[in-house]
């Protein structure tokens, strides 16, 4: 009862995990919250054990109003390097390759990652698979 | 004493009462909200799907809403009939799926694009939506799926490759169609009175 009031008040229409695993955090990987002052890399490999995964940048659940209208990278968009590595920027200042940009709003920022038709060992442990990092560069 | 701890008592159980019927009430009244507001406040139609393009910046309403998909959205009411649901499933998806949502918002099922592919071979698939208990007599190429309540809500989702590149028009023009080829009419039902019948 508990989780079906939860998932209705918070995860309305959402797809059951054999069909997609939404993960999502405001916490860079050293628990800091992320900060529009700095520059992240997320950095991932593959297809994440999945069919099909995007990545988006909110800002106060929203998509980031930057100048590029550029809110999120996928599997079919993101630039792999020849080991099947990608690296995504999140900053403000241009950054070369993957990058989506901090707009200039403010409010609580947070990055989504969808894995849609994940890999049964996905479905059945998430926290055991290799997730892209989000690692914070440089502040201003 | 006494009359002071049956008071408490009394407001103890209550309280419990009220959270209890809280919490199992929530889905119910969250579920009423979205079909509202998928129903734009009443002026759009039940039983029919509104397919919807990809959104812009500006037309973002739902929280951490997904930017590469495009959706088609559906409020079933099978109170007077069962619902034939023509799913048309593109051949090279990413990711296509039909998931129906119960009156409580539970996912009680869900086609993807591989899943009908594999199963049913074909790219259209003829879904019926009928009451839970109810009788239906299926037609062969029909999938009769029963819905726990008789009113919920169905998406259609699509991810769209890339949203960014300068080929998206023609993917968006080929998806849109295909997104556009599903719909969805009421199963018209032997009139009982009919002498014929």
């Amino acid at each position: 009862m508990y989780v079906r009031a939860i998932v209705a008040a918070f995860g309305t229409l959402a797809l059951k995990s054999s069909e997609a695993i939404y993960l999502g955090t405001d916490k860079d990987d050293e628990g800091n919250p992320i900060d529009d002052n700095c520059t992240y890399k997320i950095v991932g490999k593959g297809n994440l054990h999945s069919r099909w995964w995007n990545i988006t940048l909110y800002r106060n659940t929203k998509w980031m109003a930057n100048e590029l209208n550029r809110y999120s990278y996928s599997k079919t968009n993101v630039d792999y390097d020849k080991d099947g590595q990608w690296i995504i920027r999140l900053s403000k200042i241009e950054q070369q390759g993957n990058w989506i940009p901090f707009d200039n709003r403010s409010g609580p920022m947070s990055v989504s990652l969808r894995l849609y038709n994940p890999e049964p060992s996905a479905i059945a442990d998430i926290k055991s698979m290799e997730l892209p990092e989000i690692i914070r560069e440089a502040c201003q | 004493m006494k009359s002071w701890k049956k008071t408490l008592i009394i407001i103890i159980v209550l309280a419990a009462l009220f959270h209890v019927i809280t919490i199992a009430a929530l889905p119910y009244v969250v579920s009423g909200m979205v079909q509202n507001r998928l129903l734009e406040k009443g002026k759009l139609e039940k039983n029919v799907f509104y397919h919807g393009a990809i959104r812009q910046f500006e037309d973002v309403v739902v929280p951490g809403d997904n930017p590469d998909t495009i959706t088609s959205r559906l409020v079933y009411d099978i109170r007077k009939a069962p619902l034939l649901v023509k799913l048309r499933i593109p051949d090279n998806a990413s990711y296509w799926s039909f998931s129906l949502y119960a009156n409580n918002l539970d996912n009680f099922y869900t086609l993807n694009d591989m899943d009908a592919k594999s199963k049913y071979r074909t790219s259209t698939v003829n879904l019926v939506i009928i009451k839970s208990k109810d009788a239906y007599k299926k037609k062969p190429d029909e999938v009769v799926v029963q819905s726990p309540s008789a009113t919920g809500i169905g998406i259609i989702r699509i991810v769209v490759q890339d949203r960014y590149s300068p080929e998206v028009r023609e993917e968006l023009a080929n998806l849109r169609k295909i997104q556009m080829a599903s719909k969805c009419e009421l199963v018209k039902l032997p009139d009982l009175k009919s002498p014929l019948f």
